[in-house]
């Protein structure tokens, strides 16, 4: 297990309960995504992982080590963690040096060469390589933190609403970069708003209410309309399933496609899902 | 109408003609860089009055050439609302944000009082009056960043982004306050990067792009110009992404493709 979470708690100065006995676990190369209304615990579980945070009561096992007993620079080679605000976490001259800053002490220079020059690639920033990251659009910026993390080599990914507050543009660049980080066999664990994503990449989607966990399992799960228990939680995290998700609820429903699935998720799915309806009624016809 | 900031290379407004009745609300789309917060700032005069560069062509804003008139002035006609409400708030209570405005009007305390009620109703904001603004969620600090400019009475609304800093709930209710001022007849002007929200309550689409308008027709209309929409690296409305691909199979034949989630219902139970 590559994240274990037991009965977690977590306390604010101040008496501020932020976590409320969370069980979780995490398998290595899963696709998880954390949604939940601002204010529900999202991006203090997510703090839990790599150590930033250690619980008040629980316990929380990265790789099978006890993260109270771990220190957050061991374990940032498990686990790298993205932050919603690319300038909290950007602080070099230039893109290069933002890359090798962590490595530094770490690696030999042909190592550190070898591995700066994999995340310009991957990330597409090679022409960047040589710029003030603080000049750069937010878009870049966030592949800039995702590069200095991927640099690090950790085998889970934590990335905190990556695509909030960018334009479409921005915000496919960014989604796509996650895709390729994916695509390298990492766990990925993505904090986010966007349900859209969710229903697109998502395995698995863990729903935070008031400090608890309120669903853990497949988005189709989640955003199934026809079930009680999936309206509750939605209402509950006062979260809408993709319009995809609910037209083809609603044309089951109320339209009478009693053969469209109800819980399509993409656009492409849904398209293919009335395609195949149309031509079983032509061959009806003949 | 043209702008160009004093450390501008490029003019970021390039001839903008535009016209809004009283009464639209009017969604601003484009990418970033395009132009939508120039342009908001020209509505109110803070373009050029407060942000020098090279201004030519005019804007007027019922029936006031904004050239001709100060930011205060034009303020008492064009509120607007920006991205991060934080920026905005100044007061220690929601009660004494909402009267800021007014006061400084030099609005009688009784009128004041009045209007107070009047949008702590309409923007929801019931039961926190005397609460501290910082003690807000997202979607109630920007409702208060309304309820502030709203109880200027402006004519015209601005909204720049609202709805950027917060998650999907806070994000309904801005919309929902949006709505309700519409109702009321407000004119206004949105620029939102959520275009699901924007084909739903929007009369009316203006696609910037590098400083011109591209596009500007009801939310139907811009949105079936898939080639301009994407050639501008914008999105669809996901309804509307369904029957682009439902087109390109030769499964749908009209020119205009659906926007909100009941015209695709209406549309699919009508065509098949």
């Amino acid at each position: 297990m590559m994240i274990e979470v037991e009965n977690l708690y977590f306390t604010y100065p101040g008496n501020v309960q932020a976590l409320k006995g969370v069980n979780l676990s995490i398998e290595e190369g899963e696709f998880v995504a954390i949604v939940g209304p601002n204010g529900s615990g999202k991006t203090t579980l997510a703090l839990h992982f790599n150590g930033l945070l250690k619980p008040t009561r629980g316990c929380v096992y990265v790789k099978g080590k006890d993260t109270r007993e771990t220190c957050v620079e061991e374990l940032s080679t498990v686990v790298g963690y993205v932050f919603q605000n690319p300038n909290h976490q950007l602080f070099n001259l230039t893109v290069r040096d933002e890359i090798a800053f962590a490595l530094k002490r770490r690696l030999t220079k042909s190592e550190l060469e070898e591995r700066v020059e994999d995340a310009l690639s991957l990330f597409g920033l090679k022409a960047f390589e040589d710029l003030n990251p603080f000049t750069l659009s937010l878009p870049l910026k966030k592949l800039v933190a995702m590069a200095t993390v991927y640099a690090m080599k950790p085998e889970v990914f934590v990335l905190d609403e990556p695509t909030t507050g960018q334009d479409f543009f921005g915000a496919k660049l960014v989604e796509n970069a996650v895709l390729k980080v994916r695509d390298t066999g990492k766990t990925i664990i993505v904090i986010t708003h966007d349900m859209k994503f969710v229903a697109r990449h998502a395995k698995r989607v863990i729903v935070m209410v008031d400090g608890e966990i309120a669903f853990n399992g497949e988005p189709r799960e989640l955003f199934d309309q026809s079930t009680q228990d999936a309206r509750k939680t939605l209402e509950r995290a006062k979260i809408k399933p993709p319009k995809t998700a609910l037209l083809s609820y609603m044309l089951r429903q109320d339209g009478g496609f009693k053969d469209l699935p109800a819980n399509l998720l993409i656009p492409e799915e849904f398209v293919e899902a009335l395609a195949k309806l149309r031509s079983k009624s032509v061959v009806k016809c003949l | 109408m043209w702008f160009k900031y004093n450390l501008g290379r490029e003019y970021a407004l390039k001839g903008i003609n535009l016209s809004i009745e009283e009464g639209e609300m009017v969604g601003v789309i484009g990418p970033n860089g395009s132009g939508k917060t120039t342009l908001c700032l020209t509505l109110n005069g803070i373009i050029p009055h407060l942000l020098p560069g090279e201004f030519k062509g005019q804007v007027v804003v019922c029936g006031i050439n904004t050239l001709e008139h100060s930011v205060p002035e034009i303020a008492q006609n064009v509120g607007i609302v920006f991205s991060e409400p934080d920026f905005q708030i100044s007061q220690l209570t929601v009660e004494d944000e909402i009267m800021f405005g007014p006061a400084n009007l030099g609005v009688p305390r009784h009128e004041i009082e009045s209007r107070m009620r009047d949008v702590i109703e309409v923007l929801g904001l019931k039961g926190l009056e005397k609460r501290p603004p910082h003690t807000l969620s997202g979607g109630q600090k920007q409702r208060l960043a309304i309820a502030s400019v709203l109880s200027m009475r402006p004519k015209v609304l601005v909204l720049d982004e609202p709805t950027t800093q917060l998650d999907p709930a806070g994000t309904e209710e801005v919309f929902q306050a949006i709505k309700a001022l519409k109702e009321r007849g407000v004119t206004i002007v949105v620029v939102e990067h959520k275009i699901d929200f924007l084909a739903e309550y929007a009369d009316r689409i203006v696609l910037l792009y590098k400083g011109r308008v591209v596009l500007d027709g009801r939310p139907k209309e811009v949105f079936s110009d898939i080639d301009t929409i994407v050639g501008c690296n914008m999105g669809l409305p996901e309804v509307t992404e369904i029957f682009h691909l439902l087109k390109k199979k030769g499964l749908y034949g009209k020119k205009e493709l659906p926007v909100t989630l009941e015209e695709a219902y209406d549309e699919i139970l009508d065509s098949w």
